[in-house]
């Protein structure tokens, strides 16, 4: 269950699912109703909020925001159990862009910029990308 | 358009050298909490700047879009600027920042603005001071500017393409000299201090470092340094991965004004992480957290009076010594800020005992608990020839398993050196480090960096974001090389070894030796500022041995001399390379081995305390056989004059040593049949020859399944026969069960293939399949793995699914997989909670299969009162893990399954009927009349002990062989169901020979334990001002004993005594607060670390249950040891109420001493909440590591806490069953409901809670 460091390398690396679309809430939902998926961590990507500077780009609060970031705070979270475990991760896009999101989950796509990415590079993977009409 | 204009501006300010700045500060920091400004982004963002706005008239043309881009504000809207600061500055800011956050040549080239990054640093600084000046003319109050340098847009420590972990966007050289155009534009400008904020790479930071350094030495200045780190997430760590403490380290020889925190976490998530450097950190420490996190709105969430309350926090806690704000912080939080912590003292800064203290992403210091380091020599091309192979052969990824390796095994430090005469060492060194620093679980430890060409040293500096240990320098090409190639080592922050060696050569005497060391320290300390304790001195290890006369006094050269260096220069080290001093005995390991261990034998008791060794490779002292012993020492101390040729004589002896011990036992069962031998094998434990006898009987079989269904299963039958009879016991079966498995697993393979091939191959039969689980909110499983592997020897398919184990996943497990018994096994209390709420949900849904529970706090009568009833299946408690082989066969028995349930039934509605009638007939007091009847000393006539400080402190890699001395083996054999007391059960008739087997296999993983530093024993401990009031226990911040912390509530005991017995309860033990009399309380948390959780998987992993449970129960033992070893230097130093207590260690095991360390959840105190007070004061997952689960156990699972009490009269009772009076009062004071509490208290109510009905 624990891992002794936020950066151990998982033995499987965990797919992945982006949900977009007008109906990606419901559908999050039916996958979740999907058997295998019942350890499955849900993701939500909230909408842009926040602005550092006028439209520039503070490097810490925005990788806050960043897929990567949130997978990472994800593990760290299961490992210091302050979650369940999970095999499967789901990500609600609906308040982003689903083609962004893959390209950061996309290994070398997008620059890496702290440890973590390099970690979560390692234990996870881009699996489907569902598009979910309403 | 070309940088012109004001680019040339000078501020008269840019003069001054600097400590006058410096002075002022320090003495303003002294006396108040100082402020610096909030958020300049939020500010500028209120403003709604156009496109046109940023462009103003003089870059109205520019050819790229600019509009985000704040800081070339200070060119083209100077005015707004300057009014921000001034906003700040009368809100009540000490000092303001320049906005100049992304000033510098690399992010600017974004907007293609590169050639601007100087000018801007100049008027940024220059606006800063303009409003400065207005605020001081207003009010007559000093302000400052510091010049803001944020963490650029790249980072040197890491690669950006996850692919290519090698690859580097950007150079060290490359950072520095950005950074060196902004800090001179910042200081022309006239700024007053520099401030590096947001720092997400550390090696950009140390980059930065260096460059304003080198500024400071061409102009002959300085200014105060700031150093401001960013913790991004959960982790707790930097975007480059370091802990805050690993953080300090690597940037401490800036000698910042102040180091600190600001960004991405709002006030109330920094806390930790504030606290964390405050306690580490000799300097002043400054934060600036965020006002909360970011909205929907694109605001933030915390109003200025809910992040003033938050800062306040800090202050009042003495953690900062400044504060501010950052990104959603206005001047109305600084304003409500300034006001919040006016009314608190600063922190005080702590001393901090120089000791060398280095870095990897996690600390490492190299305490007197840690008699000596373990450099790994694996990674050093001159030290491992297989090391030198894959580095020529270019092949990398092997390379960094060997480097991994080393760290799993226990190098604290781990040495890089790449010496090879047909590789470009510089390159090979800069392309291993960048890739090593993408392999956290290596980079974790500090590295040295390993040459003998300072090109490769200075080169491999750049890469290295932790402080690092520079290999070697020395005055071998005169003094002025020697100070330069110090001070270069010095800038990158990196501790250094210095080789005597000078222009005569290399010191080979004991004069040579001291004379050089004591010249080269006083050139290092009064010249370069080198701090003493970052200096290890290599006095050179030769070869002894070699036949040549006059090395034959090498060994004991270098042995005297270490004495003499550590003696004479305070805080300095001694490192060597031992292997050096073995040479002539090249290809016989065994005499190496003990060669090297003689030696460093005497050599650290005379204060070595680093060497270049193979962890894995080193004999112990006292287990070398004393006829090599000796030879070696006569060698090695040149104690007689033929050492040589009696070494050389019995050397030959040794060659090969284990290979000759095996022939010598007795092989005469190996001439038997290939099932008799398993069968031998089976019962013997012995796994040597397993594999090549289950192959040979698989061959010899028509099936891989008849040989388990024969001659395994035939071997496995006989061993339960003996464990049935009371002739085997539980460690020698789970030695069979590993050979077992380890069968089994050669055989597995076959049997899938089979199953491929035959769609319908019947599989394994087995009795039937048990699921087991340690409940959820618990993480004990020894005793639950020992059941597993008993009742997987009588063939029942065992799923085990770990510890922690919420009730839906054991339920839907044991629907998926069609199991036939669950087993549920817990060891604190509130598993006996959560085991009634599994046996509910089984109620609920339906299940029929029977439940088992098994655990130390379980009972016959708990299963009976509380579980049975809730569960129409049948529930059965099993004593011990000798009773669950008996207990399933019946349940899953078609014959006596029925009758067994129901006489299991009928005895536990039998043990409930009689557990109500002897509850109700015992007389219990009302808790007025309990606490009339409290134990009352003579407080008059006593004056409580202070302790040596107050406060928490750490302790940290605990020298693992001093603690095994601590160690209580008794409840290490009744953790293999083994009754009697250690040493005797060695002795005793029956259990006698498994008894010591046990105990060599247990010494045996105990050397092992001890050479690998397997656990990493880490311990809190606190002492408060404390006095009771009433049941409670009243801690206090300080001796004013105005300002509480905390209160410890207590539990009396309310069974009528007799007598003239008092009532107890521990706060009886603390002087009342109107007794007058100063007390104190101590508290403390231990742990053997989570190396243990790890080490164990990995033997399970192998099939070998036996070694996996041994280490954790070692573990145990160990943190128990731990606890002890610290109570007694509690007593004898810490408290230092029994300085001159001296007692052998089984009068220790026996408590014969003053004062008690009782602990939450035990007799004394069975209230396991308890303990969240003691880990909230002692902060102990920051700390150390440890954490408490929803049920209030310890993780990692191998801890001690508890409570210290000095009283002479102190000791250890049980509270016993209580009442509902006391029950509604404790809830009151805890302020809890009565419900909770109950829960909480279930196993000690002396009533039957009325539950809640919840509305169905």
């Amino acid at each position: 269950m624990t891992a002794a460091s936020p950066y151990a390398v998982r033995q499987h690396s965990v797919p992945v699912t982006i949900v977009s679309g007008p109906g990606a809430a419901q559908s999050v939902d039916r996958l979740l109703a999907i058997p295998g998926n019942r350890q499955a961590a849900i993701i939500r990507i909230e909408p842009p909020a926040h602005d550092h500077s006028g439209g520039g780009a503070c490097l810490v609060c925005t990788t806050r925001g960043d897929i990567r970031a949130l997978l990472f705070d994800l593990q760290e979270a299961a490992r210091l159990g302050l979650r369940e475990p999970f095999t499967a991760v789901i990500v609600d896009a609906t308040a982003a862009d689903a083609n962004d999101l893959a390209e950061r989950l996309i290994p070398g796509r997008q620059p890496a910029f702290g440890l973590r990415d390099h970690t979560v590079a390692r234990n996870f993977h881009l699996g489907e990308i569902v598009t979910a009409e309403s | 358009m070309t940088a012109s204009g004001n680019s040339t501006f000078v501020s008269e300010l840019a003069h001054r050298d600097g400590k006058a700045i410096l002075a002022e500060l320090t003495a303003a920091a002294r006396e108040r909490i100082l402020i610096l400004d909030g958020a300049m982004g939020t500010m500028i963002q209120r403003l709604k700047l156009s496109e046109a706005d940023y462009r103003g008239e003089r870059f109205k043309d520019w050819h790229r879009d600019v509009r985000g881009n704040n800081d070339m504000l200070v060119l083209t809207s100077p005015d707004a600027i300057r009014d921000i600061h001034l906003e700040y500055f009368l809100a009540g800011a000490d000092i303001v920042e320049t906005n100049t956050f992304s000033c510098t040549s690399i992010v600017m080239a974004d907007y293609d603005m590169q050639d601007f990054a100087r000018e801007m640093n100049v008027e940024g600084a220059r606006i800063a001071r303009a409003a400065a000046d207005l605020a001081e003319a207003q009010d007559g109050r000093k302000r400052y500017v510091a010049g803001a340098l944020g963490p650029t847009n790249k980072t040197a420590s890491m690669s950006t393409d996850v692919n290519n972990p090698g690859h580097r966007a950007v150079s060290f050289d490359q950072i520095a000299a950005a950074y060196k155009e902004a800090v001179e534009g910042l200081i022309d400008g006239g700024a007053d201090l520099l401030l590096f904020e947001t720092i997400t790479d550390t090696l950009n930071t140390k980059a930065g470092i260096y460059a304003a350094q080198q500024v400071f030495t061409e102009r002959g200045i300085t200014r105060p340094i700031m150093i401001s780190g960013t913790i991004t997430d959960l982790s707790g760590r930097t975007l480059s991965g370091q802990t805050p403490t690993a953080f300090w380290y690597s940037i401490r020889h800036a000698s910042p004004f102040t180091i600190g925190l600001n960004c991405a976490l709002g006030a109330a998530t920094m806390r930790g992480h504030v606290a964390e450097l405050s306690d580490v950190a000799d300097t002043f420490v400054c934060a600036y957290p965020n006002a909360g996190l970011p909205n929907e709105f694109g605001g933030y969430d915390e109003t200025p009076e809910y992040m003033a309350q938050q800062i306040e926090g800090f202050a009042r806690d003495g953690l900062v010594n400044i504060v501010g704000g950052c990104c959603g912080s206005t001047p109305d939080h600084i304003r409500a800020i300034a006001a919040a912590v006016a009314k608190h003292a600063p922190r005080r800064i702590p001393e901090i005992v120089p000791l060398l203290r280095l870095a990897g992403l996690e600390p490492f210091t190299l305490t007197s608990e840690i008699p000596f380091v373990n450099i790994g020599e694996r990674t050093n091309v001159t030290g491992s020839a297989r090391f030198r192979k894959l580095i020529t052969a270019g092949d990398y990824t092997a390379a960094l398993e060997v480097a991994r390796d080393q760290v799993a095994n226990g190098a604290q430090i781990i040495d890089i050196n790449m010496d090879e005469g047909l590789i470009d060492s510089k390159q090979v060194m800069i392309e291993f480090l960048n890739l090593l620093a993408a392999e956290p679980d290596i980079a974790r430890v500090p590295l040295m960096i390993d040459s003998s060409k300072f090109e490769v040293i200075e080169a491999g500096l750049k890469c290295v974001q932790g402080k690092a240990l520079v290999n070697s320098i020395s005055m071998k090409e005169g003094v002025e090389a020697f100070l330069h190639h110090a001070r270069i080592v010095r800038s990158y922050g990196a501790a250094v070894v210095v080789m005597a060696f000078d222009e005569n050569g290399q010191a080979d005497t004991y004069e040579r030796k001291v004379e050089i060391c004591p010249r080269a320290y006083k050139l290092l300390t009064e010249e370069v500022g080198f701090p003493p304790e970052d200096i290890v001195f290599d006095p050179n290890v030769f070869a002894v041995a070699t036949g040549i006369e006059e090395h034959n006094g090498y060994g004991v050269a270098f042995i005297e001399a270490v004495k003499t260096i550590t003696e004479s220069l305070p805080h300095v080290h001694i490192s060597g390379g031992v292997s050096n001093l073995s040479f002539s005995f090249r290809g016989n390991e065994p005499v190496r081995e003990a060669m090297h261990s003689v030696f460093l034998y005497y050599a650290i008791q005379n204060g070595m305390d680093m060497g270049i060794v193979n962890a894995g490779q080193l004999a112990v002292y006292d287990s070398l056989d004393r006829e090599l012993r000796d030879a070696c020492e006569d060698v090695i101390l040149n104690r007689r004059d033929d050492g040589t040729e009696r070494l050389l004589t019995i050397a030959e002896k040794y060659r090969g040593g284990a290979a000759g011990e095996a022939k010598a036992r007795d092989l005469s069962w190996r001439e038997q049949p290939v099932a008799e031998r398993i069968a031998h094998a089976l019962v013997n434990g012995i796994t040597e020859f397993i594999e090549a006898d289950t192959e040979e009987a698989r061959l010899a079989a028509v099936r891989p399944l008849h040989v388990i269904e024969g001659p395994l299963m035939a071997g496995m039958n006989v061993v339960g026969d003996l464990f049935g009879a009371g002739k085997m016991f539980l460690p020698q079966v789970v030695k069979s069960a590993r050979v077992m498995k380890q069968a089994v697993a050669i055989l597995l393979p076959y049997m899938e293939a089979e199953k491929n091939a035959d769609g319908d191959a019947r599989g394994r039969q087995t009795a039937g399949t048990v699921l087991m689980a340690t409940v959820k909110g618990d993480v004990h499983d020894i005793g639950k793995n020992i059941v597993g592997v008993v009742l997987a020897c009588n063939n029942y398919e065992i799923i085990d699914l770990g510890v922690m184990v919420p009730s839906a996943k054991i339920l839907a497990t044991a629907r998926e997989r069609n199991v036939d018994i669950i087993g549920l096994s817990g060891l604190i209390t509130p598993s006996l909670d959560e085991m009634v709420h599994v046996a509910e949900e089984m109620e609920r849904e339906g299940f029929t299969i029977p439940l088992l529970i098994g655990g130390a706090t379980t009972s016959r009568v708990h299963t009976a009162v509380k579980i049975h009833p809730q569960y129409h299946g049948a529930t059965v408690h099993v004593h011990d893990a000798s009773r669950a082989v008996g207990v399933v066969s019946n349940l899953l028995s078609a014959n006596n399954k029925v009758s067994y349930i129901d006489q299991v039934r009928a005895e536990y509605r039998d043990v409930a009927a009689k557990h109500a009638a002897g509850e109700a007939a015992k007389l219990r007091l009302p808790i007025g009349k309990a606490r009339a009847n409290a134990f009352k000393p003579d407080w008059v006539g006593y004056t409580p002990p202070k302790p040596s400080f107050l406060g928490t402190r750490v302790f940290e890699s605990y020298e693992l062989s001093t603690l095994a001395k601590y160690i209580d083996w008794t409840p290490f054999f009744q953790t293999w169901e083994m009754k009697g007391r250690y040493p005797m059960i060695l002795e005793d008739k029956v259990q006698g020979p498994a008894a010591r087997q046990l105990w060599e296999d247990a010494q045996a993983m105990l050397r092992e334990v001890l050479q690998k530093n397997w656990f990493r024993p880490k311990a809190i401990i606190g002492f408060w001002p404390a006095n009771a009031v009433g049941d409670d226990i009243r801690l206090f911040r300080d001796d004013n004993r105005t300002e509480e912390v905390a209160t410890l509530h207590t539990l009396r005991q309310q069974l009528v005594k007799r007598d003239g017995r008092p009532n107890m309860a521990l706060s009886d033990f603390v002087a009342p607060v109107d007794s007058g009399k100063a007390d104190y309380i101590g508290g403390f948390v231990v742990t053997a670390g989570i190396g243990e959780a790890e080490i164990s998987e990995r033997f399970a992993k192998a099939n070998d249950d036996y070694s996996a449970i041994l280490v954790k129960a070692l573990a145990d033992r160990f943190a128990e040891a731990f606890a002890e070893a610290l109570h007694e230097r509690v007593r004898r130093e810490l408290w230092g109420y029994a300085p001159d207590e001296a007692i052998a260690t089984e009068q220790l095991i026996e408590e014969n001493y003053r004062g008690i360390r009782p602990a939450p959840g035990y007799p004394a105190q069975p209230d396991h909440t308890e303990k969240t007070t003691l880990f909230h004061l002692l902060n102990t997952k920051q700390r150390i590591g440890v954490e408490l689960t929803e049920s209030y156990a310890m993780w990692p699972g191998s801890s001690v806490s508890g409570l210290y009490f000095s009283h002479p009269d102190s000791y250890y009772f049980g509270v016993a069953k209580v009442e509902r009076d006391q029950v509604e009062d404790y809830a009151r004071r805890k302020d809890m409901t009565a419900e909770e509490v109950e829960r909480w208290l279930a196993p000690i109510l002396n009533y039957i809670p009325v539950k809640a009905v919840a509305a169905e």
